[in-house]
């Protein structure tokens, strides 16, 4: 019996190759085209964290706000602005620090300038930097200088910073 | 007269690509469609978030322009895009002078998931 002789073709076995390329080529694009994906319903995850907690830091210092409003006593003899305020929201708790600032005052009415900063509310003992503030806001409160105790009647809203 | 070596082996290996690249062509067009499908999902995600600011500046803007005096009420007028609903807002209490008031806001999303967002509120 005479065997048979081996193909001595050179493209013998290159559709198979091709193939294996092929497959080769295109799951690497696809496994490059997946983290796309998931990164991207990641980085929506982290943007929706980011908005709840812009919202909770604001209604935190609208509170804060208000309160100070209901302080009075606007002028050179400032009390202090008392606080931390501290409201939850979407799951967050923020913290709100105040601190007075040097006033000008205005001839007829007294002023009181207070910087509100609002942070996550890590822990009671931590006090908000600016490094930290999600919302800092500076508010000018006037008040007529007549009567003993006078009530705050304007309140403006000079700054309102966000920190992403 | 052909010879011997060129004899259907060929064939057998054209046979095995032309499946393996279907599996292949088949995966890729399934990856696709998922790409597609994720792109349509992403893009409702960012159009809700867009909704819920818009709807949460609403309710403060009405708070502001409606809590005026005591026992005064408040409604939403916001028209989210077409296939998002919101939760109506209609004849609600105003938040007490002195207090905030926590608002629940929901977008409801063409693919019918919700996302919400909570607010607080308070009189002018």
């Amino acid at each position: 019996m005479t065997p048979t002789p081996r193909s001595t073709d050179p493209e013998r076995g290159a559709a198979l190759v091709l193939a294996i390329a092929v497959i080769v080529v295109v799951g690497l694009i696809m496994a490059s085209l997946f983290p796309l994906i998931t990164t991207s319903l990641h980085d929506r995850t982290v943007l929706d964290s980011v908005r709840d907690r812009e919202y909770a830091a604001d209604g935190a210092i609208e509170f804060a706000v208000a309160r100070v409003r209901g302080i009075g006593g606007a002028g050179p003899a400032l009390a202090p602005c008392g606080g931390p305020d501290a409201r939850s929201a979407n799951g967050v708790t923020i913290r709100v620090d105040c601190a007075n600032v040097p006033t000008l005052t205005t001839r007829g009415y007294l002023q009181r300038n207070v910087i509100f900063s609002a942070c996550v509310d890590t822990s009671p003992s931590v006090a908000c930097t600016d490094a930290s503030a999600v919302v800092r806001v500076q508010v000018n409160y006037e008040t007529p200088s007549s009567g003993p105790s006078p009530a705050i009647t304007r309140t403006y809203v000079q700054s309102w910073s966000v920190n992403r | 007269m052909r010879e011997r070596d060129e004899a259907g082996m060929s064939l057998v290996e054209i046979v095995i690509a032309i499946v393996i690249l279907g599996a292949v062509v088949s995966a890729l067009l399934t990856a696709l469609a998922t790409a597609s499908i994720s792109s349509k999902s992403h893009r409702d995600l960012v159009t809700a978030d867009a909704v819920l600011r818009d709807y949460a500046e609403a309710v403060k803007s009405a708070v502001r322009s409606s809590c005026t005096s005591s026992g005064a009420t408040y409604s939403v007028t916001y028209s989210p895009p077409s296939g998002f609903t919101t939760n109506s807002l209609t004849g609600q209490s105003c938040p007490a002078p002195t207090s905030m008031q926590l608002v629940h806001l929901t977008v409801t999303l063409p693919n019918v998931s919700t996302k919400s967002l909570d607010i607080n509120v308070r009189s002018p």
